[in-house]
């Protein structure tokens, strides 16, 4: 299996020319998004609301605006100096004269955890829970229109009940119960406020929420595709997990009291910035074990600190654990900018910026924690994160796909040399095999070559020798006729293809009946059947051939005898061919063999040349008997036997 | 036997073959050609008994005059002359409707001896020609099982035929395979003439057929 060098020198050329139009571009972003922010933050300040910075307030825990109200309190008011045990609701009033608008509101910006407004004695709207568990609108800015009905021209009184928890029962400061300033209005133009508000704090919470979500369900998937790359796994349950932890900005009745959703919220955290740190630690390919135990114990051990904190001591054991697993994090992110820098150079330009900034708004984000930093009024860390997460997943995206393609050009570069290699091994074997076939065709052409020389050559000299002899024309007939008869065998030698052996037989048979027929003499032919489907190649058919035209010659010419018995015997991997006459035998033979053609010897020396056996000796019947004996060739190169298993016959 | 024709292009040879045919029947009548054209025109006009062709001329095959004869003067007894003993050169011409061959180089006396045998029907067959003819017959009746065409002179082989042929295809003699089957040396003879005559017809109507489908397909 390849595995695709994602940091290889194309793959960082084409990174580097890519990224940099993507920072580029999330730079911009950064800006237009702070821009926008800060013109929002400034934002126009309607003149026509009346805004009350000072209001009365009561602890009675009456469920009716109370008689007595002896506080007086700057708004914004937070509870954060509130008893830790407290449980229960403040009363707020104010006083104002009928604004004289058609259609009067009260807007707060920030009412945690809930309120209820009363006018005049009469109540005009609530945000949902105002018994355990409460409605949790922290986050939600609230917009209530007055009824008309309710006002008179001088003494109206507006009532805030707000539900809320101190400091001590809340996990972050940001959901401390607390009233901001109050303002009373147009409802059209307090109304645009509330809109805006809700839009950035809640609204684009969940819009980010959602495609983070999915984003990382896609990045998770891709993980899975490559275990190889778990930080891409990691990264991509990190997007979830930051994702479910929105939900806590924008739901607003969970079913739970508020103490044990503070609990549950804060719980969420140690899995998330777990997977964050082992995506990082992933990424730099350094994962810990030892690291990842102690994150895996930490999401057991935080949810039972916070459960044996709740309720009294909440916020400091809550604030203590986001105090270490920011710290956690701000160490992992540089351990990640070191082994980047050192291992990973390109990695670390082009995610350093992103890793900076999620630092810095971490570590704002526990200076906020910690008072060290008022509250603002919006939550960067909501809005840069997930463009952060967005950077480092087309980062991520983009590794992807260099990672792929580098495997397709090596798929490719290895496919093209198999190609390359495989013609060549081709052009070798085809020119191998084309010499083998020549040297092949060249030895048989000598072989022929020397055979016709052998054979017709010492004839045709004999003819000569026989007429400048003087002798008489019909031997000299004789002779030439041997000649052309031989010439006629080498032709057939030469031209002709391997012959199957059973019309070889038939062949030889009705040649030799025949011969010793004419020349009056009883022929015994004696051949068992060839092994089926045997081819003989030519060479070896036209010798042969010759060998018992040669025998049965000197038979019917200088044997003297009545008779011939010819033995046939074509096995698989030899011939076997026996002669026997009943004449004068060897010893005359021989003798007779001197002024004779050279029909003996000649048949010694086509044997030898096919590399078989000759014996000569008295044969039963009192004349001569020739035992030839020829090896075949192992299949392929001479004889071919389709299948040895079924020859019939053994060599004797 | 009353005249002949002899076709060979070498002076002496066409001497040599006279006299041989003389040899098998004195006050033989002899026309002789030296070139195909020449011996085409000699079938054309003059009515033979007995042909000696040889194959080799120097304008073309001797076949064709085989061919000739066996149309224009179909009583006329076709005999090949030849060096060749293999039967990629005499099936053509027993195809074409020779009735034997001779070896040339043979003794006189032998050729005249077979010669004679050959004129009272008792033609040659040796084992590689029994072969072929084996296959020609066998390939025929293959071929007519894809035609869709009845040619009404497509022939087949007796039972009897193919078992001679067979046996000669085997290696056994003429007079062997008269003993075998338990008949004279005649009637065998009778077989392979048989043989022969259909060899010719059936080699003709495949002629004709192969340039019938060409017609069809070049039209």
């Amino acid at each position: 299996m390849i595995r695709a060098d994602t940091g290889s020198a194309h793959g960082r050329a084409l990174a580097d020319s890519r990224t940099k139009t993507v920072t580029a571009s999330i730079g911009r972003l950064l800006l237009f998004a702070a821009l926008a922010l800060a013109l929002w933050a400034t934002g126009p300040a309607t003149a026509q609301p009346l805004r009350f910075a000072e209001a009365l307030a009561s602890w009675d825990q009456s469920e009716t605006p109370p008689l007595h109200w002896p506080d007086r309190v700057q708004l914004p008011n937070d509870w954060s100096a509130v008893p830790a045990q407290f449980q229960g609701h403040r009363w707020y009033r104010l006083r104002f004269a009928d604004p004289m608008i058609e259609l009067p509101a009260v807007y707060l910006d920030r009412a945690c955890t809930n309120v209820e407004i009363w006018v005049n004695g009469v109540l005009v709207g609530s945000g949902g829970q105002m018994v355990e568990p409460y409605s949790r609108n922290c986050y939600y800015p609230q917009l209530f229109v007055i009824p008309r009905g309710l006002l008179t021209p001088t003494d109206n009184y507006l009532d805030v009940r707000l539900a809320g928890y101190p400091l001590a029962q809340v996990a972050a400061r940001q959901r401390v119960g607390g009233l901001s300033v109050i303002e009373i209005g147009p409802e059209s133009a307090l109304r645009g406020r509330h809109d805006q508000q809700l839009f950035w704090n809640i609204t684009i919470a969940q819009i980010i929420g959602s495609s983070m979500s999915l984003f990382g369900v896609f990045v998770l998937a891709l993980g899975l595709k490559r275990r190889q790359d778990r930080h891409f796994m990691y990264f991509g349950a990190l997007q979830i997990g930051w994702a479910l932890l929105g939900l806590r900005l924008y739901l607003q009745d969970i079913g739970i009291g508020g103490v044990a959703s503070e609990i549950l919220i804060t719980s969420m955290f140690p899995p998330v910035v777990m997977l964050g740190i082992q995506f990082l630690l992933q990424y730099v390919r350094r994962p810990s074990r030892v690291v990842s135990r102690a994150l895996a114990l930490q999401c057991v051990l935080a949810p039972l600190a916070l459960v044996t904190a709740a309720p009294l001591h909440l916020f400091p054991v809550a604030s203590a654990v986001y105090t270490a697993l920011a710290l956690e994090f701000v160490a992992a992110l540089l351990y990640f900018g070191v082994m980047t820098w050192r291992h990973q150079r390109t990695d670390f330009y082009q995610l350093g910026s992103v890793v900076l900034v999620a630092g810095l708004l971490s570590l704002a984000e526990i200076a906020i924690q910690n008072n060290w930093l008022p509250l603002p009024r919006i939550h960067l860390i909501h809005f840069v994160m997930p463009v952060l997460f967005f950077a480092i997943g087309l980062r991520l995206v983009q590794q992807f796909a260099v990672a792929l393609s580098s495997t397709e050009q090596l798929n490719l570069e290895l496919e093209r040399r198999v190609a390359e290699k495989s013609a060549e091994i081709e052009r070798s074997y085809a020119q191998l095999s084309e010499l083998r076939a020549s040297q092949a065709a060249q030895q048989e052409r000598q072989r022929i070559a020397s055979d016709l020389h052998d054979d017709l050559g010492a004839k045709l000299l004999s003819i000569v020798h026989a007429g400048a002899a003087g002798s008489d024309s019909g031997r000299v007939a004789d002779l030439a006729r041997d000649a052309l008869d031989d010439m006629r065998l080498s032709v057939r030698g030469i031209t002709g293809a391997s012959t199957p052996a059973e019309d070889v037989l038939a062949d030889w048979r009705a040649e030799t009946v025949e011969r010793l027929r004419a020349a009056g003499m009883q022929c015994e032919w004696d051949a068992s059947a060839a092994p089926p489907r045997l081819v003989l190649p030519a060479r070896v058919h036209v010798q042969l051939t010759r060998v018992l035209r040669e025998a049965v010659s000197n038979a019917i010419r200088h044997s003297a005898g009545t008779r011939v018995t010819v033995r046939v015997d074509i096995g698989t991997t030899s011939i076997a061919l026996a002669v026997d006459d009943n004449g004068r035998g060897l010893d005359a033979a021989r003798t007779a063999r001197q002024g004779s053609g050279q029909g003996l010897p000649n048949i010694e020396r086509r044997v030898r040349k096919l590399g078989g056996s000759l014996r000569m000796g008295p044969a039963a019947a009192g004349g001569l008997a020739i035992r030839v004996e020829v090896p075949l060739a192992p299949a392929g190169a001479g004889a071919t036997p389709a299948d040895n298993a079924h020859s019939s016959r053994t060599p004797s | 036997m009353n005249s002949a024709l002899i076709v060979e292009d070498l002076p002496e040879i066409r001497n040599w073959l006279t006299q041989v045919a003389r040899g098998a029947f004195p006050d033989l009548d002899v026309v002789t050609a030296a070139r195909l054209d020449d011996a085409l025109q000699l079938v054309d006009r003059h009515p033979v008994d007995l042909a000696l062709i040889d194959l080799g001329l120097p304008d073309g095959n001797g076949v064709d005059v085989v061919g000739a004869l066996r149309r224009q003067q179909p009583r006329a007894l076709s005999v090949v002359v030849t060096i060749y003993d293999d039967d990629d050169h005499l099936f053509p011409a027993l195809q074409a409707g020779a009735f034997g061959y001779l070896l040339k180089e043979q003794p006189r006396d032998a050729l005249v001896q077979q010669l004679l045998r050959i004129s009272q029907g008792e033609p040659p067959l040796s084992p590689s020609i029994a072969r072929r003819v084996l296959s020609h017959f066998a390939q025929a009746t293959a071929q007519r099982q894809t035609i869709v065409r009845q040619i009404e002179d497509q022939v087949e082989l007796t039972e009897r035929e193919t078992d001679v042929l067979m046996r000669v295809a085997k290696g056994f003699t003429l007079p062997e395979i008269a003993q075998q089957l338990g008949l004279s040396r005649h009637t065998v003879a009778d077989y392979v003439k048989g043989i022969y005559r259909k060899l010719n017809v059936s080699s003709r109507a495949e002629a004709a057929l192969e340039a019938l489908r060409r017609g069809i397909v070049a039209q």
